[in-house]
């Protein structure tokens, strides 16, 4: 059982920007821009809820032309039911991080 | 600019494959990710990712650690290198007239000095050996906390140690300075009365201790209480004795204490609260620095510098006084009043000792590295005065602590306080 004070503010905003878009495959760049943080504090909450069962990635299928292949993240079935409480209990602190700080590295957020 | 981006991404893509396995895939996500970023902001989202995902996968506890046995290894290489090369120094030399002496052609080398410096170099080759094996055994000692302030106390105050002793061997070495008067034999009874001493007084002291205060509330009923607890507080008091009088003979002892004390009070074990590490280490490095600053060659000593008797009055008895008020009422937040009278009393003390001590040892290793590679002079009169400064300054911090710590516990107390008489607070 995960305890809710293990789900950071920047997690809930991770798992809100995943939960906007269910079952959609997002990379990695593509929720930082959507959450306002930074590589540094994305790639360890997205590591942290793999570990936890809530979170499954996978690589892009086809090798693109002019760029790697990307790695794909959604929330499983656990994820969406988990997140769907942890929202719900802390509404205030699921909003986007985007709101608090409003760039990403210098970069302006895509409008959620 | 961009041959060094270049650079730091060729490199950052060479680090991928350090990472482990498990984790690796999460690097190349990163990497994979760069692609999309403008370029301007491509470096850092490289760079920040991979460090986070490396420690993530324990890749920088680990540098760390090989870090530091490669720092071990290079201080032991040198003790090897200073016993095989034995102590030369000057004949007639006396370490006051420093730098007037030369060492060069026709030096002699003195045997008591060889001694001297030998049992030195091993005392630091057993010191290397021992501290990892003793720090990461559980324990009064072991392993070290999980906050940041005892990890970077642990490793400051050892690493500070062991440059000390390897300054003492290399001030025995070149200075030819009459450090360990106490013969091979003394020295070794000394030490191990110490580390018995050292060892087996927490393991006792958090069995019995309980006891011993039932005891003087008159709590003990039972005969066999009644005789074993004074016996034990006896014994206690009387090798608190014997240990102070080796701690003020050998200086082998008084280095056996400051390792005990900086893994007692880093251990997983320990109940002192992180920021009262700070708080006493914070202020024992810059009581150290002014006191080095104030003692700076050419100042001259307590006599003749008017520098130094309000640095060592005031100054340092102030920042443990400081650190010890700050670590005091940093604990008056908790509900129980007699924890919360222990805990203010021993953040005190602790923070105290650890100005102290912190202060004395980064004065001694200052003074005499400064003494040994730049070849300066102090106008200390001899070693001594600063392996005095060692003992008695924590002691003077524990005095100083314990003091502020229950006067705060005092103050606090009678402050009326708007959740309660005892202004029982939140706990943390």
């Amino acid at each position: 059982m995960v305890r809710d004070r293990d789900f950071s503010e920047q997690t809930l905003s991770v798992l809100t920007a995943l939960r906007s878009r269910p079952g959609t495959w997002r990379h990695g760049y593509d929720l930082a821009r959507e959450t306002g943080l930074k590589s540094g504090t994305l790639y360890p909450i997205l590591i942290r809820l793999a570990d936890r069962g809530l979170l499954e990635s996978c690589w892009e299928g086809e090798q693109p032309a002019g760029r790697p292949r990307r790695h794909l993240y959604r929330l499983t079935s656990d994820g969406l039911a988990r997140s769907k409480e942890v929202l719900i209990e802390a509404p205030a602190l699921a909003r986007p991080a985007t709101k608090r700080r409003r760039t990403v590295g210098g970069i302006a957020p895509r409008e959620a | 600019m961009d041959r060094l981006n270049r650079a730091i991404m060729t490199l950052a893509r060479c680090s991928v494959r350090v990472v482990p396995a498990e984790r690796r895939e999460w690097a190349e996500a990163v990497w994979a990710e760069a692609g999309e970023v403008p370029d301007h902001r491509r470096l850092s989202w490289v760079a920040g990712g991979l460090w986070r995902v490396a420690r993530e996968a324990g890749i920088v506890r680990r540098i760390a650690y090989w870090l530091a046995i490669a720092a071990l290894a290079v201080g032991a290489a040198e003790v090897v290198s200073l016993i095989w090369r034995g102590a030369a120094v000057a004949p007639g030399f006396r370490p006051i007239s420093w730098p007037t002496s030369s060492l060069g052609a026709g030096v002699y080398v003195d045997p008591h000095t060889t001694g001297e410096f030998r049992s030195l170099a091993i005392a630091t080759v057993v010191l290397l050996v021992a501290l990892p094996w003793i720090a990461r055994r559980r324990g009064a000692f072991g392993p070290v906390s999980d906050s940041s302030a005892a990890r970077v106390v642990r490793v400051g105050g050892c690493a500070g140690i062991c440059v000390l002793v390897l300054v003492l061997a290399r001030q025995a070495e070149t200075l030819g300075e009459d450090l360990a008067a106490v013969p091979w034999s003394e020295n070794a009874v000394l030490l191990g009365v110490t580390i018995t001493y050292l060892t087996v007084i927490p393991l006792t002291a958090r069995r019995w201790f309980p006891g011993v205060v039932a005891m003087h509330r008159g709590e003990a009923t039972t005969l066999r209480e009644e005789i074993q607890y004074p016996v034990l507080e006896f014994l206690v008091l009387g090798g608190g004795l014997v240990l102070f009088v080796a701690l003020l003979s050998s200086v082998w002892c008084l280095i056996a204490a400051y390792v005990a004390g900086i893994l007692a009070v880093t251990a997983r074990g320990s109940r002192v609260a992180p920021t009262t590490l700070v708080y006493g280490a914070g202020a024992g490095v810059a009581g150290g620095l002014i006191l080095y600053g104030a003692t700076w060659p050419g100042r001259g000593f307590l006599d003749s510098n008017p520098l130094l008797p309000p640095v060592v009055i005031v100054v340092l008895p102030a920042m443990m006084l400081g650190a010890s008020v700050a670590a005091a009422r940093r604990v008056l937040r908790r509900s129980d009043p007699e924890a919360l009278r222990r805990e203010a009393w021993r953040e005190g003390l602790v923070a105290g000792a650890l100005t102290g001590g912190v202060a004395a040892l980064l004065i001694t290793t200052l003074i005499l590295g400064t003494m040994v590679i730049l070849h300066r002079q102090f106008p200390a009169p001899t070693t001594e005065a600063y392996f005095s400064l060692a003992l008695f300054s924590p002691l003077i911090g524990m005095l100083i602590g314990s003091t502020a710590g229950w006067r705060a516990d005092a103050t606090h107390r009678r402050t009326p306080q708007p959740d309660g008489p005892l202004g029982v607070l939140s706990d943390d």
